[in-house]
C-alpha cells in the first residue's frame, strides 16, 4: 500500500467498522484489533509511535470497568487499541502533506484542511516547547520531574508559551503572503484501481463485521 | 518613497513609540539604532502591518514587504530548511521551476546548500538566522525590514551578511545595535531613545557623535 489515498481510505474504513461494532462483540473486536497489530509489526513502525497510545486507552477501559460489565470494558479496550494503532500506522507512514493532497482531491473544504494542517504543526510546537520548559526546569532544580504542585505553573507557562509562539508563527506566515482563501493546496492523483481496492477493503470489513463471531 | 508621519504606539497604556516621523527614499538603506527596549522591533512590526499604529500614518509602504524577525525560531515554522524557504515561494504562486531556481540560489547565497534537508529545530542559532534570511530574500520583497540581522552570526557570517545586504537593491530598514553593520550597509540612520527619535541623518555623521551614542546606550 504505497498510495496515500489507499492508506487513508483503509484507516477511515477500519475506524468506521471498529467504532460501530456492538458493545458486546468481543471476538469481532479482537479480530479487528489484531489486523493493525500484525501490520505494525510487519512494517516495523518504531515503538515510540504506538506505545504511548496504550496509556489513555487503558485508562479509558479501566474507567469503564467501574460502571459496566467486564465484557464491555474488554471490547472498549480492543476497539481503542485497534483505532489508535491504525491511526499511528497512518501517521507513521504518511506525511500530513500527502494526506491533505488526497483530502483536497476528494474536495474537502479548505478551511477544514488547513485546520488539520495547523493542528499537526501545533502538536510538534507543543512538544518542542514542553521539552524546552522541562529542560530549563531540570537545570534550575536538579530534579528530573516537577512535584504535583509545580505542574500547574508549568502547564500554565506551557500554554502561554505555545499561544505566544503560535501567534508569532501566524505573523511569520502572513508576512510571507499566506491567506487561507488563496493559499495553494497540493492535490493527488487517485487511480481507478486504487478506488477499486478501497471498495474491496470496505466490503471485506463489512463482511467481517457481519460474521457471527 | 515611504513616509512615516507622527507615528505613535502604545502597548496597553504604555507609550512605546511617540511621534516618529521620517522618510525613506526608494532604494535607500536606513539603520534604526537604539538600546534594548527603545522600540525598534515595534516600529518594524508596524511597518510590516503586524501591529496597527495607535496614531499617525504610513504612506507608500509597498505590498511586498519582507520582515526578518529578531528571533529566527519565530520565523522558521516548516520542518526543513528547504520546506521553509519554499513556503513563501509557493504562496507567491510561482511555478515549480522558478521555485527550485530561487531555492537553489538562496541556499548557495547563505551557505545552506548542505543543510537543505536539515530540520529547522536542529540548526545552530546562526544557521537558523541565515535560513530565516534566505526564506525572506527568496521572495525578493520591495521593502526589507530586518530586525537584528547580525545577532547570533559569527564574524565571517557578519562580514558576509554586510556584503550581501550592501549589494541588494531593495529599500531597507535595519534595526540593530551593531554599529559596524550599520556603517557598512546603510546610508542613513535613525536613533531611537525611549520610543522617540533622538537623532536622524547620514550614518557617518551619527557615528562621529560619540556623546549622542553614549547617551542612547549605543556605546
Ligand atoms: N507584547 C508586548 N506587550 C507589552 N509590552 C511590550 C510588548 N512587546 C514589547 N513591549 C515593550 O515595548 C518596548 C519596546 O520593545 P521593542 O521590542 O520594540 O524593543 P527593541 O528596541 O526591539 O529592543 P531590543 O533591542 O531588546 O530588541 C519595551 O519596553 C518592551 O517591554
Ligand atoms: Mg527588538
Amino acid at each position: 500500500m504505497n498510495s496515500p489515498f489507499l492508506r487513508l481510505a483503509w484507516t477511515l474504513i477500519y475506524l468506521y467498522s471498529v467504532v460501530s461494532l456492538p458493545a458486546g462483540a468481543v471476538k469481532c473486536a479482537a479480530v479487528f484489533a489484531l489486523i493493525p497489530s500484525v501490520l505494525l509489526f510487519k512494517i516495523r513502525v518504531p515503538l515510540r509511535f504506538w506505545l504511548p497510545v496504550f496509556i489513555p486507552v487503558l485508562l479509558l477501559a479501566l474507567g469503564n470497568l467501574l460502571f459496566s460489565p467486564p465484557i464491555f470494558a474488554a471490547v472498549l479496550l480492543l476497539k481503542g487499541i485497534g483505532c489508535c494503532l491504525s491511526i499511528s500506522m497512518l501517521t507513521a507512514t504518511t506525511r500530513i502533506e500527502d494526506i491533505l493532497a488526497v483530502l483536497n482531491t476528494l474536495k474537502c473544504p479548505r478551511y477544514f484542511l488547513f485546520q488539520l494542517f495547523f493542528i499537526c504543526r501545533y502538536l510538534s510546537l507543543i512538544s518542542g516547547e514542553a521539552t524546552a520548559l522541562l529542560r530549563s526546569f531540570r537545570l534550575k532544580t536538579h530534579r528530573r520531574l516537577p512535584k504535583i504542585t509545580e505542574w500547574k505553573f508549568l502547564s500554565g507557562a506551557l500554554l502561554l508559551r505555545c499561544l505566544d509562539r503560535s501567534d508569532k508563527i501566524a505573523q511569520a506566515m502572513t508576512c510571507r503572503g499566506f491567506q487561507i482563501e488563496t493559499a495553494p493546496l497540493p492535490s493527488a492523483r487517485i487511480r481507478l484501481t486504487e478506488i477499486f481496492i478501497a471498495l474491496t477493503a470496505l466490503a471485506l470489513c463489512l463482511i467481517l463485521r457481519g460474521l457471527p463471531l | 518613497m515611504i513616509t512615516i508621519k507622527n507615528l505613535s504606539f502604545k502597548y496597553k497604556e504604555i507609550n512605546v513609540l511617540s511621534d516618529i516621523a521620517f522618510t525613506l527614499q526608494s532604494k535607500e538603506k536606513t539603520a534604526i539604532l537604539g538600546a534594548n527596549g527603545a522600540g525598534k522591533s515595534t516600529l518594524l512590526n508596524i511597518l510590516a502591518g503586524l501591529l496597527p499604529p495607535t496614531a499617525g500614518e504610513l504612506e507608500g509602504v509597498p505590498k511586498k514587504t519582507g520582515l526578518i524577525f529578531q528571533n529566527p525560531d519565530d520565523q522558521l515554522f516548516m520542518p526543513t530548511v528547504a520546506d521553509d524557504i519554499r513556503f513563501g515561494l509557493i504562496n507567491a504562486g510561482l511555478d515549480e521551476e522558478e521555485i527550485e531556481r530561487r531555492l537553489t540560489h538562496v541556499l548557495e547565497q547563505f551557505r545552506l546548500t548542505k543543510l537543505r534537508d536539515a530540520l529547522c529545530r536542529e540548526l545552530s542559532g546562526g544557521e537558523k538566522k541565515r535560513a530565516a534570511l534566505a526564506g525572506i530574500l527568496a521572495l525578493s520583497p520591495d521593502l526589507l525590514l530586518l530586525d537584528e540581522p547580525s545577532s547570533q552570526l559569527d564574524p565571517r557570517g557578519k562580514r558576509e551578511l554586510a556584503e550581501q545586504l550592501a549589494l541588494l537593491p531593495q529599500t531597507m530598514l535595519i534595526a540593530t545595535h551593531d554599529l559596524r553593520l550599520a556603517e557598512q550597509v546603510c546610508q542613513n540612520a535613525v536613533i531611537l531613545n525611549n520610543g522617540k527619535i533622538a537623532a536622524i541623518g547620514p550614518v557617518f555623521k551619527i557615528m562621529e557623535n560619540d556623546s549622542l551614542l553614549y547617551q542612547c546606550g549605543l556605546k
